[in-house]
């Protein structure tokens, strides 16, 4: 079978329903990305739309216990749910341990569920290309909610935001204090705030966020709650997840237009600084070029660095008057 | 622009607490390149619908209660009614005597690792065996 | 402990010695410890510090560096004390009389990773591991079939259940005895129920958060010694050994055995009892490793801290109390299934280990140990190997014999300040059960087996047949199996209980036990009600779970 064959075989299956197919496809569109067209093009014709929520929280939060608690009363309720669990790929070896489906044992054979682990791989814009394409095929597979789960750590894994509705930010006791959050800066970009691990006491974190959040001007009218959760006993559960239902309400009432266009337009502008970076990278940087500079700032002195990259700089905009 | 990565799903069927072995291979895996999905407890059908939805290309079970035979046998044929068992490379890891190699490989598992192995040599069978 | 004017000869003499060696080659390896203490060429006087009287003193005298008893060996041997378990109840039973009348002392039940984890036979997830590693014993009537014929009033048993488990199959345990016509306040074994065995040294399946187990661990202490129902039972052993073989070293043993020693004991304070209401009964379980100094130097330590924590940190009155009583097993791990034969070298020299630093019990390894559970054949090897050190070399006669040794004292100075050291930086992360739930023994654990992994790697570390003079793993090794139709006979034993039983009166005390876990209350009274009544192990757990959840503990990989 040629490549096409294989795709089109793919969509065939994927359309009645067949999760192998969806597999195939997901590994598809993140290894090869310029097949995406080829395969979303088969879903012209589908209107669906999933839900989309993100979770964030440094590692040992329990986030992994914790989307398969929240996916566990959706798929109770009746809903179907696409899940992509994101894990930090190693900069020095480029593999990765993904160990969140370890903590979804349980949801994982129901039939309206479909988890799939992604390692961030690395590169520039990465996450958020697989996590974008990953979303569109759970929406052309029909799924009702989609939760994106990753460790809240780097700019790129904050633009994974720029994808979801709504935001759920994970904490828990010995975390740091709120200043280190704030530093961090994921105080900034919850819909909802969610301690865990109560039992750890959670009370106390809690209470500094709510202090905080008072202080901030929420221009919607909508103002963050804060839940108390224990992913082991089941505790707080349903009240997060009525969070992130009155806060989708919300998101609806306002108009998800404006999520959407954020989406696609964050979407749309990160496509477009990969192409060009890849087309600079490929076509006016030279490697032996900046070996030198390097190699004359190491014998030289340093303070030539910035002449040096000039001359560069010069060159490449030449050269894309030459190309346009 | 290919970036195909080699993706390894690493179960313990059953309820034995052994997970050392299954770890350290683990991060040896991770640390030669590839995507290891760290499956831990697991019954057959969990295994086997891991290994679907991660669309791995190899199966790593770890076993350590003496029950190697019953689990893989279980996993094997379960792979075999979705499918999948001819995309997907089966290595057996664990406590395994010599003895039961020759049975376990026609039951269709690529290789065996018992006590002692190298994980040098498990990264390297992977990366010259897979079957897809 | 030496004149002042002869330990001053002694450096002089010293450093002319140490003048002559400067023309000297040693081999080009690291001379240190297993748990990296750095060793030097020669003890003298010089390295011993302290005062006879305070730091070692007689046998039997605070602070116990000689022994706890005053005349240990001379007085009784060791207990010879072989794990053992395998297939079904009756066929362990057989085991036991067997090893029993070739010369074993003490009876240990190695169970099943159902009975370890509180799963039915009847689950089809654990259902091929019936009896695959150890006996499985799900109800009461697996009690009575284990020891029927054994004068478990003479003997004593060791049941190596963890605190998830420890409950109800003692409950059971202490049931059959009732049932038999023994009292219980007259009955003596030991329950393992150490926290850790089932945390870090394995992984638990679908067991409670680790704040629970503390709470049911200490339930049992306080129920069977501070409350004297069972008095003269050893309620809980820390087990320092099974995390030992996770790849720990020997101060970090001691480390983990001691900071959950004072979780424990601060617990039952807390209840309001005071520690002479039961330390006194508290057991431990060491390994002897590979290092033979420092193993030995390892016992005589923790002699020393745990009259140390008692004296000083719990103001332990009666003098009784103050001794650490401890089991050995030598390591496992060591064991390769390389050249078989040569484990029985290896268990020989760790069982002499652990008898020269003065254990009151003993598990001598199997040679097939690293493949498979032991064939009878190997457990007498196991046994008679320690009967050679009991009764062929005469190492008994005198007591404590390494005292003096200026290596060996030194060293157990040099292990007793480590191990103090690192008790300070666990209980910077709290007790016991946070330490779990945190995370942080687990990474301990992951980079001490990294670390010792790379070791082998690397040749610093040497194993025989795996990473010098190699052989292929190969079928030299005849495999003990264990018997296939164990998870039918266990069924169908689950069954007939089942059929028997007052299935209404059960579920009325099986509620009375959901209220007591919600209250956090004592949980023995009501299991042993529960057990009586046919209650198996799966069902009480399944409550465990249903009220305090299921615990997935932090991976570290």
């Amino acid at each position: 079978m040629t490549n096409n064959d294989v795709i089109e075989s793919l969509i065939s299956r994927f359309k009645k329903n067949d999760k192998i197919a969806l597999a195939r496809l997901i590994t598809i569109v993140e290894n090869e990305p310029e097949k995406a067209s080829k395969i979303f093009k088969h879903f012209e014709n589908i209107k669906h739309d999933s839900y989309i929520i993100g979770l964030t929280g440094s590692p040992g939060v329990g986030k992994s216990t914790l989307t398969g608690a929240i996916a566990q009363k959706m798929l109770d309720e009746g809903k179907t749910v696409g899940i992509i669990s994101v894990d930090p790929t190693s900069p020095f070896s480029g593999g990765a341990f993904l160990g969140d489906r370890v903590r979804m044992t349980n949801i994982c054979l129901h039939p309206n569920v479909f988890m799939r682990s992604l390692a961030s791989r690395g590169y520039k814009g990465g996450i958020s290309r697989a996590v974008f394409d990953i979303t569109m095929l759970y929406e052309a597979f029909g799924m009702d909610i989609i939760i994106i789960e990753t460790v809240g750590v780097g700019q790129a894994e904050f633009d994974v935001y720029n994808l979801v509705y709504t935001v759920v930010v994970i904490l828990v006791p010995g975390y740091g204090d709120v200043i280190q959050m704030q530093k961090a800066g994921i105080i900034e970009i919850g819909d909802i705030y969610d301690v865990n691990k109560k039992d750890l006491g959670g009370e106390d974190i809690a209470v500094q966020i709510e202090m905080m959040l008072d202080d901030t001007i929420f221009q919607s009218g909508y103002r963050p709650p804060v839940v108390l959760t224990d992913a082991i006993s089941g505790e707080g559960i349903d009240e997060l997840l009525q969070c992130i239902w009155d806060h989708k309400e919300h998101v609806e009432l306002l108009g998800i237009k404006e999520k959407k266009k954020n989406r696609f337009k964050y979407k749309i502008k990160e496509l477009i600084f990969t192409k060009v970076e890849k087309l600079i990278m490929e076509n006016f940087v030279d490697e032996n070029e900046v070996n030198n500079i390097v190699k004359n700032a190491l014998e030289d002195g340093k303070f030539n660095i910035y002449s040096s990259i000039h001359k560069i700089f010069d060159k490449i905009t030449l050269e894309i008057k030459k190309n346009s | 622009m290919s970036s195909r990565k080699i993706r390894v799903l690493m179960s313990k069927p059953g309820i034995d607490g052994h997970w050392r072995g299954g770890i350290v291979v683990s991060r040896a895996i991770r640390d030669a390149g590839m995507e290891l999905i760290f499956g831990g407890f697991q019954n057959a059908k969990q295994i086997v619908e891991a290994a679907i939805q991660e669309d791995v290309d190899v199966l790593g079970l770890s076993i350590h209660s003496g029950a190697h035979f019953a689990y893989t046998k279980q996993v094997i044929d379960l792979l075999k009614e979705k499918g999948v068992f001819n995309d997907i490379l089966i290595l057996v890891g664990g406590v395994i005597p010599a003895q039961d190699f020759p049975k376990l490989k026609e039951m269709g598992v690529a290789n065996i690792y018992g006590p002692g192995s190298m994980t040098n040599d498990i990264v390297e069978f992977i990366k010259t065996h897979l079957k897809k | 402990m030496f004149d002042k004017k002869i330990l001053e000869n002694i450096r002089i003499e010293k450093e002319k010695w140490e003048e002559k060696l400067k023309e000297s080659k040693e081999r080009d390896v690291k001379f240190v410890t297993d748990s990296e203490i750095p060793i030097k060429r020669l003890y003298t006087p010089l390295d011993v510090k302290g005062d006879y009287l305070d730091t070692i003193n007689f046998p039997g005298q605070e602070p116990f560096t000689r022994g706890v008893y005053p005349t240990m060996y001379r007085g009784r041997l060791w207990t010879m004390r072989l794990f053992s378990g395998h297939g079904t109840p009756e066929e362990t039973n057989l085991r036991w009389k067997y090893l029993y009348e070739n010369g074993e002392t003490g009876f240990s039940a190695a169970v099943d990773a159902l009975t370890f984890n509180g799963i039915d036979p009847t689950n089809p997830d654990g259902a091929p591991e019936v009896g695959t590693s150890g006996v499985p014993l799900y109800c009461i009537d697996s009690l009575f079939a284990l020891t029927e014929d054994i004068p478990i009033d003479k003997i004593s048993v060791a049941l190596v259940v963890e605190p998830f488990t420890c409950a109800p199959v003692c409950a059971m345990y202490f049931n059959m005895a009732k049932m038999r016509g023994y009292e219980l306040k007259n009955l003596m074994g030991t329950t393992q129920n150490d926290i850790l065995t089932m945390t870090v040294g394995y992984i638990p399946y679908k067991n409670s958060p680790p704040n629970h187990l503390l709470r049911v661990a200490c339930d049992f202490i306080e129920w069977t010694v501070a409350q004297k129902n069972v008095p003269l039972w050893h309620p809980i052993n820390f087990t320092g050994y099974n995390y030992r073989e996770g790849g720990i070293d020997a101060i970090q043993e001691l480390g983990f055995v001691f900071a959950s020693a004072c979780s424990h004991i601060d617990n039952l304070i807390e209840r309001g009892w005071k520690a002479d209401d039961f330390v006194g009964r508290l057991a431990f379980h060491l390994a002897a490793h590979k290092d033979f100094f420092e193993e030995i130097a390892k016992y005589r330590a923790a002699r020393r801290i745990w009259h140390k924590l008692m004296k000083d940190k719990y103001e332990v009155k009666n003098p009784k109390n103050l001794g650490f009583r401890f089991h050995v097993q030598t390591a496992g791990s060591s064991l390769t299934a390389q050249l078989p034969m040569i484990n029985i070298v290896r268990t020989a020299i760790q069982g002499l280990e652990a008898n020269l630093g003065g254990c009151q019990s003993l598990h001598t390894n199997s040679y097939d140990e690293a493949i498979c559970l032991p064939s009878e054949e190997a457990a007498l090897v196991a046994l008679r190997t320690q009967q050679v050190v009991a009764d062929e070399t005469r190492i008994t006669n005198t007591i404590d014999p390494l005292a003096g040794s200026y290596y060996v004292e030194w060293l157990t100075d040099e292990v007793e300040e480590r191990v103090w050291k690192y008790m300070d930086k666990i209980q910077k992360v709290g007790s016991i059960d946070k330490a779990l739930s945190t995370g942080w023994l687990y990474k301990e654990m992951r980079d001490a087996f990294h670390k010792r992994r790379v070791r082998i790697e690397k040749g610093e570390e040497i194993m025989l047949g795996i990473n010098k003079y190699q052989v292929p793993y190969d079928t030299v090794t005849d495999v003990f199996r264990t018997s296939q139709t164990a998870i039918d006979i266990e069924v169908n034993r689950i069954n007939k209980l089942k059929a028997r039983r007052d299935n209404a009166k059960l579920e009325k005390i099986l509620d009375k036990l959901r209220s007591v876990c919600e209250k956090e209350e004592n949980v023995m009274p009501i299991i042993m009600e529960a057990t009586k009544e046919g209650a198996t192990v799966g069902e009480i757990c399944d409550i465990y779970r249903e009220i305090w959840g299921i615990w997935e503990p932090p991976l570290a990989i």
